[in-house]
C-alpha cells in the first residue's frame, strides 16, 4: 500500500438536479472504474459543475442514485460521503499551515497523531513540498497551492476525488507543468478521479475517458481517442475537434459508407460513422479531420490520385498558410466545399505559398447525425 | 465619463506629445480630484475641531480642577481625581461589568444569527437585516421608556440583569451588522471544503470560520463594548439606586450640583478606557483590521 487503498467503482445512475424550473442536470448516468480519471467536459453552463457539486453532496435535493462499490451514498450528507473535492480557487484554509491543511481531513476522521503525521509527510513528498509544511498557504506560489489543495483532498483516502477546473486559476505557462504533475500524482496513486473542465485539450490530455456534456445532458462518453476521431454527434465534433464539417446525404454501397455533399461532383468515402446515423439517404454531417486532407501543386493531381486512389480530388486555392513547427496549417478554398482546414507535415507543403492554386485530396471522413 | 470621451479629450490635451501623463488628464477630471482633496481636508479639520478638541479640553480640565480654569496653564494637579467619590468608582465598575457581559451576549447571539443570514440563503434576509437596524432609527430615549414599561412588571428595572439585558438588546444591532459583514467576507467554499473533508457544519464553523472571523470579532467587541460603556438615554429610566451606570450617575450629579471637578475627572477616565481598548485591539490584531472593519460597518 503505497499511497492508499485502491478505490471502488463509482456508479452514477439517472442523476438529475433542477433549480426551480430550470433543470441543470438531466439523467446523468456513467461509471468510473477504480483508478480511472474521467473528465466532465462541456461549454460553460452545461451542468458539469452542478454534476460535481451534486455528487459531492453540496447541492441537496437531486434525483438518481450514486453508489461506491455497490453501496449507495446519495442519502449521506457531504461530510459522510468520503469524497475529496479540489475547488477551483483551491480554498485552502489561510489560518492553517500547509501541514494542518493536509491533516484537516485526518483530524476530522480522528486518525491517531502518529499516523496523521506520517500521512502528512507522505502527502508533502507526493506534492514535492517537503520542508514547506510549516508555511501558510499565502506564502506559496499558485502552483504549490494547487498541489496542496490536491493532496489535501487525497490525504484521507477518499473513494472518489473531484477536481473542479483545477487549472483555470494558473498562468498559461504554469498550466502545462501542473497538468503533468497532477496526472502523474493521479497515476501513481491510482486515485479514482472526476475532473471538470471546459478546456478540451485538458480533457484529452488528462483523462482516461471523457463525459461530454451539453445543456445538462450527456452527449457522449468515450475515450479521448474515440471522442476525437469518432464523435457521436455534430456537437461533439465541433466541441472536441478542429475538424471541418460538411453537410450531405448518407450513401451506402455494399459495405462501404460514403456521403454525397452538395456541390461536390463525387461522393466522399467515410470509413467510420456514429451509431446514430440513420439509413441510407438520411441527412448527415461529415467531419473531416485536418489531417485527412492532402494538397499538392496544381498540376500534380495525378500524383495525389496514384498515392491515394480512394481520395476525392478537387481543386482549391490557399487562402491562409501558417507554420506550426513540425506541421503547417493551411486554409483551402475548395471548389464546391468552401474553406477547409488542412494540417500537413511542414516538409510536405514546402514551396506552397499563399494564393497558390492547388490540387486537394480528401482522404476520409466520419459521419454523424446532423444537429437540429 | 466613458472611455471614448476620455481618449478624445486625452488626445486634445496632449495628443501631440504622444504620451498621456497626469498633466494632460481632461480638465474636468482634474477639477474633480481637487474638490475631493478640499473636502477631505475640511472633513479632517472639522473632526479635529468638534470632536478631538473638546475631548482634549475635558482631559486638560480634569487636571486643573474645573472647566472654567481650562485656559490657564498653571495649577496642574491630580486633586480632581482624588476627589472622585466611591459611588463613582462603584458606578464605573458596575458599567464595565454590565457592558462586558452585554458585549459577550450580543456577539454570542450575533455570530450564529449572521451565519444563518449569510449562508442560509433566507428570503427574509433583507427584512431581518433591516429589522436589526431599527434601534438605530428609533431614538434611544423612546426605547428607554419602552423598556421601563416592560421591565417594571418583570422586576428587571433597577437591577444589574435589567441593565445588561437592555445593553445586549441595543448591542445586538451593532454586533449583527459587524458579524454579517465579517461573515460575508469568508468564502463559502472554505466551509464547503471543510465539510467535504469530513467536518460537520458546526465543526466547520468552529474550526474554519470562527478563527478567520476572530480578528474582526475582536474589533466588533471593542466597538460594542465602548458603545455600551457610554450608553445613556436608554438606561436613564431603568437605572436606579441599586443599578447605576456611570453615565447616569454623572448626569444626575451634574444636573443636581453642576459640573464638579470629580465629574470631569471621571469623564476623563472614560476617555482613557476608550483609548486603552482601542490601543489594545490595534496592538493585538493590527491597525489594518481596525480601518477595514470600520469600513465594513459603514457598508
Amino acid at each position: 500500500m503505497l499511497y492508499g487503498k485502491l478505490g471502488q467503482r463509482v456508479q452514477v445512475r439517472h442523476l438529475s438536479k433542477s433549480f426551480g424550473k430550470i433543470s441543470a442536470l438531466r439523467d446523468l448516468t456513467f461509471d468510473v472504474e477504480p483508478g480511472e480519471l474521467v473528465a466532465f467536459l462541456g461549454p460553460s453552463g452545461c451542468g458539469k459543475t452542478t454534476a460535481l457539486k451534486t455528487i459531492a453532496g453540496l447541492l441537496p435535493g437531486h434525483g438518481g442514485e450514486i453508489s461506491f462499490g455497490g453501496e449507495r451514498i446519495d442519502h449521506l450528507p457531504p461530510n459522510k460521503r468520503n469524497i475529496g473535492l479540489v475547488f477551483q480557487n483551491y480554498s485552502l484554509f489561510p489560518h492553517m499551515t500547509v501541514s494542518e491543511n493536509i491533516g484537516y481531513g485526518l483530524r476530522m476522521r480522528r486518525w491517531p497523531l502518529e499516523r496523521r503525521a506520517a500521512r502528512i509527510r507522505e502527502m508533502l513528498a507526493l506534492a514535492r513540498l517537503e520542508g514547506l509544511g510549516d508555511r501558510k498557504p499565502g506564502q506559496l506560489s499558485g502552483g504549490q497551492q494547487q498541489r496542496v489543495a490536491l493532496v489535501r483532498a487525497m490525504a484521507f483516502m477518499p473513494d472518489l476525488l473531484l477536481l473542479d477546473e483545477p487549472l483555470s486559476n494558473l498562468d498559461a505557462g504554469l498550466r502545462e507543468d501542473v497538468r503533468a504533475d497532477m496526472r502523474n500524482i493521479q497515476r501513481r496513486t491510482r486515485q479514482t478521479t472526476i475532473l471538470v473542465t471546459h478546456d478540451q485539450e485538458e480533457a484529452l490530455v488528462m483523462s482516461d475517458r471523457i463525459v461530454l456534456m451539453n445543456q445538462g445532458r450527456v452527449e457522449q462518453i468515450d475515450s479521448p481517442e474515440q471522442l476525437y476521431s469518432m464523435p457521436a454527434t455534430e456537437f461533439a465534433a465541433r466541441f472536441i475537434g478542429r475538424g471541418n464539417i460538411l453537410y450531405g446525404t448518407y450513401l451506402r454501397d455494399g459495405d462501404v459508407d460514403a456521403v454525397r455533399i452538395e456541390g461536390l461532383d463525387a461522393p466522399l468515402s467515410a470509413s467510420t460513422k456514429a451509431p446514430a446515423v440513420g439509413p441510407a439517404g438520411s441527412p448527415v454531417a461529415a467531419c473531416i479531420q485536418p489531417e485527412q486532407i492532402v494538397v499538392s501543386a496544381r498540376n500534380d493531381a495525378e500524383t495525389l490520385k496514384s498515392r491515394w486512389p480512394r481520395a476525392f480530388i478537387a481543386t482549391g486555392k490557399i487562402v491562409d498558410i501558417a507554420f506550426h513547427g513540425g506541421s503547417s496549417v493551411l486554409h483551402l478554398d475548395v471548389e464546391g466545399a468552401g474553406v477547409l482546414k488542412c494540417r500537413r507535415p511542414a516538409t510536405e507543403v514546402q514551396g506552397l505559398r499563399f494564393g497558390d492554386r492547388v490540387a486537394v485530396g480528401i482522404l476520409d471522413c466520419h459521419l454523424m447525425p446532423q444537429s437540429e | 465619463m466613458t472611455g471614448g470621451e476620455f481618449q478624445e479629450s486625452g488626445k486634445a490635451f496632449g495628443g501631440s506629445r504622444g504620451t498621456r501623463t497626469r498633466a494632460n488628464l481632461p480638465g474636468r477630471f482634474r477639477t474633480g480630484i481637487r474638490i475631493g482633496r478640499i473636502a477631505l481636508t475640511a472633513y479632517v479639520l472639522l473632526m479635529l475641531a468638534l470632536l478631538a478638541l473638546p475631548i482634549v479640553l475635558v482631559v486638560v480640565a480634569s487636571f486643573q480642577g474645573g472647566m472654567e480654569v481650562a485656559s490657564r496653564p498653571d495649577g496642574w494637579s491630580l486633586s480632581a481625581y482624588e476627589a472622585i467619590p466611591t459611588n463613582y468608582w462603584d458606578a464605573l465598575w458596575f458599567t464595565i461589568r454590565s457592558a462586558f457581559w452585554a458585549t459577550i451576549c450580543a456577539l454570542v447571539l450575533a455570530v450564529p444569527a449572521a451565519w444563518g443570514l449569510v449562508r442560509g440563503n433566507l428570503r427574509e434576509r433583507r427584512f431581518v437585516s433591516a429589522l436589526v437596524l431599527l434601534p438605530d432609527a428609533v431614538p434611544s430615549i423612546t426605547l428607554g421608556i419602552a423598556l421601563l414599561a416592560l421591565f417594571v412588571p418583570l422586576g428587571l428595572s433597577n437591577s444589574f440583569a435589567g441593565i445588561t439585558v437592555a445593553l445586549t438588546v441595543i448591542s445586538l444591532a451593532m454586533a449583527l451588522r459587524f458579524t454579517e459583514a465579517l461573515m460575508g467576507g469568508v468564502p463559502e467554499e472554505l466551509e464547503q471544503a471543510a465539510v467535504t473533508m469530513g467536518a460537520s457544519r458546526v465543526t466547520a464553523l468552529t474550526t474554519v470560520v470562527l478563527p478567520l472571523l476572530a480578528p474582526g470579532l475582536a474589533i466588533a467587541a471593542l466597538f460594542v463594548f465602548v458603545h455600551n460603556l457610554v450608553t445613556f438615554e436608554l438606561l436613564l429610566f431603568i437605572a436606579g439606586p441599586r443599578a447605576t451606570p456611570i453615565s447616569v450617575q454623572l448626569f444626575s450629579d451634574i444636573v443636581d450640583r453642576g459640573v464638579l471637578p470629580q465629574a470631569i475627572a471621571m469623564s476623563a477616565i472614560l476617555v482613557y478606557v476608550g483609548i486603552a481598548f482601542h490601543t489594545l485591539v490595534a496592538m493585538t490584531v493590527g491597525a489594518r483590521y481596525l480601518a477595514g472593519s470600520a469600513m465594513a460597518r459603514k457598508g
